[in-house]
C-alpha cells in the first residue's frame, strides 16, 4: 500500500524532474528572516497645531513637541491609523509652555519659558536659563546645556550660568553637541558657529547658503540645505566630497543619523542613505501622514519616528521571512479580497479607510482569480496546508460557475453578480452593449459576456496547473472544462462567440484574424502562442487527436509557429497605415500581452508536442524574458525559470518578492521629481528610468501594468490584492524549489 | 510512606549543614493560556442579533439595521463597528440576520437564504414576511422563522410551513446525528423533521429565552437558570440555578464547552463545573449580552448591546506577562521616578489619564522598586538595574526636598498643584512643593526596599546610598524618641512607635502587634547594614522592656475588635480587618526574618510570619504567599500564588464590577476578616485593588476612571518569587 504511493510520488517526481531537470540544479535561495518596513501612522486632529520634534525614551514611550504642548500617539495599527492625543499625564506638563525637546540620556529633557527641566532623574533637573524668547537649546556632557533664543546662547549647568556669547547675528537654526571635539555647533541657515567647552571661544567655522538642518555623527556634520546636502569632517570642517543633488527630494528639512543610518526629512518625503548608495524614499501615505517632514529621531527597537506636518509615520523594521510575508498577504486576501470565492483584484476604499471597502466585479475576475488559484495550489502542493486547498478549490468552485451561468456549453462569463446591481444602461463596451451584461436564467443572478483572451489564458493556467498537479474529481473537472472550452472554440471556427452569438472583440484567433495583423504587431504573435499552448495541454490531458491536428493546422499551414517564434525585438510601433486596430493595439508596450505569453508559457513549453518544439519554444521565451528584465518582474523570471533556465535573475526575483510593500492601498505616489533616477528617452516599452524603482517606491504593483509608471496622482481609493501580485511568484518560487522554506 | 522519607530526607539534610534549607517547591514556568480582550463598539445604538466568524477570520455582526463588520480594535483601545459595505448587493439587501453553514457565513433576508459563499450559489426563496431566524440542515436545507411561523426549505422541492402557538419562536438548531431541526419558543421546544414534515412539541416550560444542542443533549436557558433534556425533551439535568447570573440570553458550544450570555454578562461552565465570568467593560462593552460565537485566531465573540467583546486566548509565560507589565509601568505609570496610578481617566480611555501623587508614593515605589530589586538579583538585566536607580532617586529625594533630617516626605510636586491641599508644603527649591504628614505605611516601605536593595544589589553606589537612607530615617526616629516628627515639630499621626502609643492599645488592637513588628524589623535592618550598636540596644529595650518581643509575637487569632471599655481611637482603629496592616507585616517580614538579631528570635519570628499567613491563606494573595517563602516554609501554597499570578488580569484599568449578585458564590456569615464568600473569586473577575485592600470585596465602582500600576501589583510577587526560586525562569518562549 504505502510502497504504492511512495512508488507513485517517485514516478511524478521523475516526470516533474524530466520536465525540468534543470531547475531542480539550482539552489533555492535560504528564506532566512530579513527586515520588512511597514509604516504606523497617527494623525493630527487639529490642522492648526504645529508639530515640531518627535522623541523615543528609554522605555519605548513616544511624544511630540507641537505648539500646544506634549501630545502622545493613541491606538494605531498597522493599516489602522492613530491619533495624537494632547498627553496629559503629568498635569504640571500641561501648563508649562514648552519650546524644545531632546532626550539625553534615553530620558525626555524639556525647554521651556523658564528652564531645561525632566521628570526623569525624579525631576531633579531644573536648570534656569533666564533667556527671554529661548528656544532652541542642546545636551552637552554631564548635564551641560546650550540654550538660545536664536541671537545668543548661554551655557548652563545645574543652576550656574557658565558662558554666555552673542552669534554672529544669523538666527540659529539648531544646535548639536560635537562630543569627540567637546564643542556644540550652532546652525544658521548660511553658516556653522562652534562653541568650544574648553576653550569658551565661539567662531564661525563654516560657511554656504541656504543651510536649513544638520547632524553631527560618526565624525562627520551632515548640512542639509533648501537644494541637497554636504558632508563635512567634523574635526576639520573638511567637505568630505561635493554637495549631493541626486536626491529623491533636495529641499531638505531634517537630517538625522538614526540606528547607524542616515536620514533625511525634505518637503516632499523622507529617504535613507543606503549604505551601498542610492535611497530608500518614504513618500505619500503609503508611509507618512504627509510629505512635509518636520522631524526625524530613533524609535523603539528599529522603528523609525518620521514626524510630518500632519502626523507621525512610525517605520517598523520587523524581522521577517518571505514566508511570514506571504502569509501577512494571505490574511489580507481572505479578509478584504474574496467575491464569491473569486480574487478582487482592486477593493475600492475612501481614503485609504478598511472599512470602507468594497468590493465588485471587475473585468478580468478570471485572470486575477486563476492567478491566485494557481497561488494556493502551489502552496498546498508545498506544504499540504489544508487551508490553501480549501482556498483554491473554492476559487476553482467560482471559475466552474463562470462556465454554468451562461448556459453555453464552453463559454464562460467575465464575472457575474446579483441581479438588480448593474442597471444595463445602453452603454458601448468592449465591444458590446451594457458593459457586456446580460440576465442569467437564474432570475436572481446576471452575468458578463463580451469574455476576451485574456481570461481565456486566465482559465487555461488555471485548469492546467489543476489538471498538472491534482488527482481524482478536481483533476477530471479540470480537463472537462478545458475540453469543452477548446472543443467550443474550435467548433466556433477560432471564435469565443458570446450571447448574441458575435464573437466577442478580443475571443478570436482565426487565422483570418491574428493573421490580419501586420508582423510587427504584437497580436499576432501572442494569439499564436496562446492557442498553440492551449491545444498542446488540452491535447496533453485529453489525448483527442483533433486538438493536435488542429494545431498543427496552425502552426504549419497558417503560420503560427513562425508568429509564436518571432522576436520580440521585431515588434513595435505601427503606423495607421497598417489599419486602425493594429495602430491602436501596438501604440505602446502591453503588459497585459506580457501577462498572457508568461501565463500561457505554463502550457506552451512543458506540453510541446515534441523535442524540438520544446527547444524553440524555450529560445523564443528566453528572448522575450530577456526584454522584460529590466522590470525585475519576480513573476516573469519565474515563469522563465520553469523553462529551466539556470539565469532567471534569481536575486532580482527576491528583492522583488522583499521589497513588495506589506500596505497594499494604492495611495498617491510621485517618483517624476526625483533627482536620483535616470530619466531616459521616451520609448516603444513605456520605460522611464535607468534602474525600475522598488516595488514599495512605486505606483504601479500588479503585473500588467507598467512597473516604470512613476506617478499615480490619486490616494487611498482602493487596496489591491496580494494574491495575484505577490503570492502568485511566491509560492511558485517555492513550487520550483528556487525560494526554500522559511529558515530561522 | 511518601511523607515518611520526606521528613526523613529533611531532617538528613538540616544535620549535614545548617544553611542548607529544605527544598521548596518550585513553579516551572510553562506556557498558560492568558485571556484578555479586544472591545469594539457601535457608534449608535441598535439592535444586535448575531456575530459570527467564516473560515477567512473575518466576523461581521448582524443587527436590526444591518450588517457590521469589526474595525481597528487593540487591547486597552477599542475599535468599532462599521457598516460592512464590502458586498455592494448585500449592503443593499434589507438582511434580517446572520448564520453559519458549514463554516460560511449564510444571510437571511426579506426573500430568501443567500450567501456569498459556494460562488454565490445558495439562493433558496422563503415566504415569510419579517423571517430572521435561520438554521441549515442536511444538503443546504434550512429552516426558518419570523417569530410565529416555521418554514422548511429543502435545497430543491416545495417548502413545508407550520405556525407555532406557545409564544414567540426564539431560536432554531439543527442535530445532524438524528437529521432533526429544534425549534425554541417562550414555553416550548419543538423537534422539526423536514423530511417528514413533522413538528412535535417535546417539553413545555415558561420563560424560556435561549437553546443549544451539546453532547447529546439540549440545554435549555430560561429566565432563570439553565436546564438539560434529553432529544426527546426529557429532564436530565434538573433547573441549573448556581450561576453568576441566571437570566440568560443566549448559550453556545464553543471547543466544546459551554458559554452562556445574560443580562449581567457572560461565563463559560468549566469542567469543575465552576464558571469563569465575564463581565465589566474590563471584558465587554456592555452586561447585556445578546449572543456568544467561536472567534477568529482562538477567541471568543461576545456581542452586547453596546458592541462585541473579543476575548482572545494566547499562550504566554509568567516571565511574558512580566514583560507585558514592565512596558505598562514605564510607558504609563512613572511620575519623577514614583510608581503612581494613571487617575481621571474618562470611561477607561488612556489618553485621558493623569498620573496621581498619592500619600502613598512612598510605599507603592518602595514594592515595585523592591520588585525590581528581585528581578535584578535573578536576572542581572541592565534595564531592572536602571529602573531600580530611578526609583532610588525618587526616594532618595523625598528625603533632601524637605529641610528635616531624615524625615521622608509622603511625596513631591512641582509648585503650584498643591496650594489648597494643607499637608502640601513649599520646599526651599521654589519649583517644588512636598507632602508632610507621612505615615508609618510609608517608613516600612522605605526600608524593606532599602534593606533589600542594600542586600542584593551590587552596585556601590546603590548600596552605599541605600544605607544612608535607612541610616538617616532609623536616627530620625531614634532621635525624635520613637516619632517621625514633622516639619512642624509634631509626630505626625501615624509616624508613632513609642511604648507610650503602641502599648496603649489593648492587646487585641492590631496596631499594638503591627508597630511592635514593624520597629523591630526597621531597627534590626538599620543594625544589620550599619552595625551601629543604638539599633540594637533600642530593639532589644523595646522587645524585653516594653514588651514588645510578646507585642509581636501574640497570635493572630486574639486580634480583633477592640473591647467595649476601650478607648475611641482603638475602637476606631480595630472595627474590621485592616488589610493595609497584613501590607505593612509583610513589608516589614523582611527585615524581621531575615536581619533577625540572632537564629532563636529568627525562628519565633518565623512562627509568628506563619500563624499570620494561615489567616491570608484564603485570599490567595500571591504576595503574601511568596513572601512567606522567605522564611523557607515548605507549604506556602505555591499552586495558589501562580493561580494568583496567571489570573490577574492584564487590563488594569479600575472599571466598575459587580460581583454580588452571583448565585454561584457561596456567602459566609459577616466576620472579622471580612470574608465574605467561602472562595476567593479570581483578580480577573474582581474590581482592580491593590494588596492594601480585601480580595473578597465583590463589587467596586470603578468607572474606568483609572489604570493601576502592575509594579506593586504584580510586578513585586512575581520577581519575589523568582529571587526565591520557587518560580523558575520560563521554560519556553512562546511563539508568537
Amino acid at each position: 500500500m504505502n510502497f504504492k504511493k511512495y512508488f507513485l510520488v517517485f514516478l511524478s517526481a521523475v516526470v516533474w524532474s524530466s520536465m525540468s531537470a534543470q531547475t531542480t540544479a539550482n539552489t533555492a535561495y535560504p528564506d532566512r528572516p530579513f527586515l520588512q518596513d511597514f509604516s504606523v501612522k497617527h494623525y493630527l486632529q487639529d490642522s492648526s497645531v504645529k508639530l515640531q520634534r518627535v522623541f523615543t525614551d528609554k522605555n519605548g514611550k513616544v511624544r511630540i513637541l507641537s505648539s500646544v504642548g506634549i501630545l502622545q500617539p493613541h491606538g494605531g495599527q498597522f493599516q489602522y491609523p492613530g491619533t495624537l492625543r494632547t498627553d496629559r499625564s503629568y498635569l504640571p506638563m500641561v501648563e508649562k509652555k514648552l519650546v524644545d525637546m531632546t532626550v539625553y540620556e534615553n530620558q525626555f529633557v524639556y525647554l521651556d519659558d523658564k528652564a531645561v527641566f525632566s521628570n526623569a532623574w525624579a525631576g531633579n533637573l531644573y536648570a534656569k536659563h533666564e533667556t527671554a524668547n529661548a528656544r532652541l537649546f542642546c545636551a552637552g556632557p554631564d548635564f551641560t546645556f546650550l540654550v538660545s533664543n536664536g541671537k545668543n546662547l548661554k551655557i548652563i549647568q545645574d543652576a550656574k550660568v557658565l558662558d554666555e556669547k552673542m552669534l554672529s547675528g544669523k538666527e540659529a537654526l539648531d544646535i548639536r553637541f560635537d562630543s569627540p571635539n567637546n564643542r556644540f555647533l550652532i546652525l544658521n541657515n548660511q553658516s556653522i558657529e562652534a562653541y568650544s567647552l574648553a576653550t569658551k571661544e565661539l567662531k564661525t567655522v563654516f560657511q554656504g547658503k541656504d543651510f536649513t538642518c544638520f547632524e553631527v555623527a560618526n565624525g562627520k556634520i551632515y548640512v542639509g540645505t533648501h537644494n541637497g546636502y554636504f558632508v563635512l569632517q567634523a574635526d576639520s570642517f573638511k567637505p568630505l566630497g561635493e554637495i549631493q543633488r541626486k536626491l529623491p527630494s533636495t529641499d531638505l528639512t531634517a537630517v538625522a543619523v538614526v540606528h547607524g543610518q542616515v536620514w533625511f526629512g525634505s518637503t516632499l518625503g523622507a529617504f535613507m542613505l543606503r549604505p551601498e548608495g542610492g535611497f530608500n524614499y518614504y513618500f505619500g501615505e503609503r508611509w507618512i501622514p504627509d510629505n512635509r517632514v518636520v522631524h526625524i529621531s530613533a524609535g523603539e527597537d528599529k522603528n523609525v519616528n518620521i514626524l510630518t506636518t500632519k502626523g507621525l509615520g512610525e517605520i517598523h523594521f520587523q524581522s521577517m521571512t518571505l514566508y511570514d510575508k506571504a502569509l501577512v498577504y494571505e490574511k489580507q486576501v481572505r479578509q478584504r479580497h474574496i467575491r464569491y470565492g473569486f480574487n478582487c483584484d482592486v477593493s475600492t476604499l475612501k481614503h485609504g479607510d478598511l472599512s470602507t471597502f468594497e468590493m465588485g466585479q471587475r473585468d478580468s475576475d478570471n485572470l486575477w482569480t486563476s492567478m491566485y488559484l494557481v497561488s494556493q495550489l502551489f502552496r498546498y502542493k508545498v506544504t499540504g496546508d489544508k487551508e490553501a486547498l480549501d482556498n483554491c478549490l473554492e476559487s476553482f468552485e467560482a471559475m466552474q460557475r463562470l462556465f454554468s451561468i451562461t448556459g453555453m456549453k464552453g463559454y464562460f462569463a467575465r464575472g457575474f453578480e446579483r441581479r438588480g446591481f448593474f442597471k444595463f444602461k445602453p452603454e458601448r463596451w468592449d465591444g458590446g452593449m451594457t458593459n457586456g451584461w446580460v440576465k442569467s436564467s437564474n432570475d436572481e443572478w446576471d452575468w458578463r459576456g463580451t469574455t476576451s483572451s485574456d481570461q481565456t489564458v486566465g482559465q487555461m493556467f488555471a485548469l492546467t496547473l489543476l489538471a498538472q498537479t491534482m488527482e481524482g474529481e478536481v483533476k477530471q473537472k479540470a480537463v472537462t472544462m478545458m475540453d469543452q472550452l477548446m472543443t467550443n472554440i474550435i467548433e466556433n471556427d477560432w471564435y469565443l462567440i458570446d450571447f448574441d452569438g458575435k464573437p466577442t472583440l478580443w475571443g478570436k484567433w482565426n487565422p483570418e484574424y491574428v493573421n490580419g495583423f501586420p508582423k510587427n504587431v504584437g497580436d499576432r504573435k501572442l494569439y499564436a502562442s496562446n492557442i498553440i499552448g492551449f491545444l498542446q495541454t488540452a491535447y496533453h490531458f485529453t489525448k483527442k487527436e483533433i486538438y493536435k491536428q488542429k494545431a498543427y493546422e496552425l502552426m504549419n499551414k497558417h503560420g503560427y509557429l513562425e508568429n509564436l517564434l518571432r522576436p520580440m525585438k521585431e515588434l513595435g510601433q505601427v503606423t495607421e497605415a497598417d489599419g486602425k486596430l493594429a495602430a491602436e493595439l501596438s501604440e505602446e508596450w502591453n503588459h497585459s500581452d506580457d501577462e498572457m505569453y508568461f501565463l500561457a508559457y505554463w502550457c506552451l513549453y512543458p506540453y510541446a508536442f515534441t523535442p524540438e518544439l520544446k527547444k524553440q519554444y524555450a529560445a523564443a521565451i528566453k528572448e522575450h524574458w530577456n526584454l522584460e528584465r529590466p522590470e525585475k518582474n519576480g513573476l516573469w523570471n519565474l515563469c522563465y525559470a520553469m523553462t529551466g533556465a539556470q539565469e532567471f535573475d534569481k536575486a532580482e526575483t527576491i528583492w522583488f518578492l522583499k521589497e513588495f510593500p506589506l500596505d497594499m492601498i494604492e495611495w498617491q505616489v510621485i517618483n517624476s521629481h526625483r533627482k536620483d533616477i535616470e530619466p531616459i528617452p521616451a520609448n516603444f516599452r513605456g520605460q522611464t528610468i535607468k534602474q525600475v524603482l522598488p516595488p514599495d517606491e512605486r505606483p504601479e504593483l500588479k503585473h500588467n501594468r507598467n512597473l516604470f509608471k512613476l506617478d499615480r496622482s490619486t490616494n487611498g481609493q482602493s487596496e489591491l490584492s496580494a494574491g495575484d501580485s505577490f503570492l502568485l511568484p511566491y509560492w511558485m518560487g517555492r513550487y520550483l524549489k528556487v525560494i526554500s522554506a522559511p529558515t530561522r | 510512606m511518601k511523607y515518611g522519607l520526606f521528613l526523613m530526607g529533611a531532617l538528613f539534610c538540616s544535620s549535614l549543614t545548617f544553611a542548607q534549607k529544605p527544598k521548596q517547591p518550585v513553579h516551572k514556568d510553562i506556557p498558560f493560556v492568558q485571556d484578555y480582550s479586544i472591545k469594539y463598539y457601535f457608534k449608535d445604538a441598535t439592535e444586535p442579533l448575531k456575530v459570527y466568524t467564516d473560515p477567512n477570520g473575518a466576523i461581521k455582526v448582524s443587527t436590526k439595521a444591518g450588517l457590521y463588520q469589526l474595525y481597528a480594535g487593540q487591547f486597552l483601545y477599542p475599535g468599532t463597528l462599521e457598516k460592512d459595505v464590502s458586498y455592494r448587493p448585500i449592503a443593499d439587501k434589507k438582511i434580517a440576520n446572520l448564520g453559519l453553514y458549514q463554516h460560511q457565513f449564510v444571510m437571511i433576508d426579506d426573500k430568501a437564504v443567500l450567501s456569498n459563499a459556494w460562488a454565490g450559489k445558495l439562493f433558496t426563496k422563503h415566504s415569510l414576511s419579517d423571517a430572521y431566524l435561520l438554521a441549515g440542515g442536511k444538503d443546504f436545507s434550512f429552516l426558518i422563522s419570523n417569530s410565529s411561523q416555521l418554514e422548511y426549505l429543502p435545497k430543491e422541492g416545495t417548502s413545508w410551513k407550520e405556525s407555532i402557538s406557545n409564544g414567540k419562536v426564539l431560536d432554531l438548531k439543527y442535530d445532524a446525528s438524528s437529521d432533526l431541526f429544534y425549534a425554541l419558543s417562550e414555553n416550548a421546544v419543538y423537534s422539526v423533521s423536514g423530511k417528514d414534515k413533522k413538528l412535535q412539541k417535546i417539553y413545555s416550560a415558561n420563560d424560556l429565552t435561549c437553546f443549544e444542542l451539546f453532547s447529546g443533549k439540549i440545554v435549555v436557558g430560561t429566565k432563570n437558570g439553565y436546564l438539560e433534556l434529553d432529544k426527546t425533551g426529557k429532564v436530565v439535568t434538573p433547573l441549573q440555578q448556581k450561576l453568576p447570573w441566571t437570566e440568560l440570553t443566549c448559550i453556545a458550544v464553543i471547543d466544546n464547552q459551554l458559554w452562556f450570555g445574560s443580562t449581567l454578562g457572560a461565563f463559560m461552565r468549566k469542567p469543575d463545573g465552576k464558571f469563569n465570568y465575564y463581565a465589566s467593560e474590563r471584558w465587554i462593552p456592555s452586561d447585556k449580552v445578546a449572543h456568544i460565537a467561536k472567534g477568529d485566531d482562538n477567541s471568543v465573540l461576545i456581542l452586547t448591546d453596546k458592541g462585541v467583546g473579543k476575548i482572545v486566548f494566547t499562550k504566554m509565560t509568567l516571565q511574558e506577562k512580566a514583560e507585558f507589565y514592565d512596558k505598562q509601568v514605564r510607558t504609563r505609570h512613572i511620575r519623577n521616578g514614583f510608581n503612581g496610578t494613571l487617575a481621571r481617566m474618562k470611561n477607561g480611555n488612556l489618553a485621558t489619564g493623569t498620573l496621581q501623587d498619592s500619600d502613598n508614593d512612598g510605599l507603592w515605589t518602595s514594592m515595585y522598586l523592591g520588585g525590581e530589586i528581585f528581578r535584578y538579583a535573578a536576572t542581572k538585566d541592565p534595564k531592572a538595574l536602571q529602573n531600580c536607580r530611578e526609583s532610588l532617586d525618587a526616594m532618595e529625594r523625598l528625603y533632601t526636598i524637605n529641610d528635616v533630617p531624615g524625615f521622608p516626605s509622603r511625596s513631591f510636586e512641582r509648585t503650584g498643584y498643591k496650594y489648597e491641599d494643607k499637608p502640601w508644603r513649599r520646599s526651599s527649591d521654589p519649583e517644588w512643593d512636598w507632602k508632610s504628614t507621612t505615615s508609618s505605611d510609608e517608613v516600612i516601605g522605605h526600608i524593606f526596599a532599602f534593606g533589600a536593595m542594600a542586600e542584593l544589589i551590587e552596585d556601590k553606589d546603590l548600596k552605599s546610598r541605600s544605607i544612608a537612607l535607612i541610616d538617616t530615617l532609623m536616627s530620625h526616629i531614634i532621635k525624635n524618641d520613637m516619632y517621625l516628627v514633622d516639619w512642624d515639630g509634631k509626630p505626625t499621626l501615624w509616624g508613632k512607635w513609642h511604648p507610650d502609643y503602641v502599648n496603649s492599645f489593648p492587646i487585641n488592637v492590631g496596631d499594638r502587634k503591627l508597630n511592635s513588628s514593624n520597629i523591630v524589623a526597621m531597627l534590626q535592618t538599620a543594625y544589620h547594614f550599619t552595625k551601629k550598636e543604638k539599633y540594637k540596644t533600642k530593639a532589644f529595650e523595646l522587645m524585653k522592656k516594653h514588651g514588645y518581643y510578646e507585642n509581636l509575637m501574640r497570635p493572630m487569632k486574639t486580634i480583633g475588635q477592640a473591647p467595649a471599655n476601650s478607648n475611641d481611637w482603638s475602637k476606631m482603629l480595630s472595627g474590621d480587618w485592616n488589610h493595609s496592616d497584613d501590607e505593612m507585616y509583610y513589608m516589614g517580614y523582611w527585615g524581621l526574618y531575615r536581619y533577625a538579631f540572632n537564629d532563636t528570635l529568627k525562628a519565633n519570628y518565623k512562627k509568628a510570619i506563619v500563624d499570620h499567613w494561615q489567616f491570608e491563606r484564603p485570599e490567595k494573595d500571591g504576595l503574601w504567599n511568596i513572601l512567606t517563602a522567605i522564611t523557607g516554609i515548605q507549604d506556602f501554597d505555591l499552586e495558589e500564588s501562580v493561580w494568583f499570578l496567571q489570573e490577574y488580569p492584564l487590563d488594569m484599568i479600575d472599571w466598575t464590577v459587580k460581583n454580588s449578585h452571583r448565585k454561584d458564590i457561596e456567602m459566609l456569615p459577616p466576620n472579622f476578616i471580612e470574608q465574605l464568600t467561602k472562595e476567593v473569586l479570581p483578580p480577573d473577575e474582581v474590581g482592580m485593588i491593590r494588596h492594601n485592600n480585601s480580595r473578597f470585596m465583590l463589587d467596586r465602582n470603578g468607572r474606568g476612571s483609572s489604570e493601576l500600576s502592575a509594579g506593586d501589583t504584580w510586578l513585586l510577587p512575581y520577581w519575589a518569587g523568582r529571587y526565591l526560586g520557587v518560580i523558575s525562569g520560563p521554560t519556553t518562549a512562546t511563539q508568537k
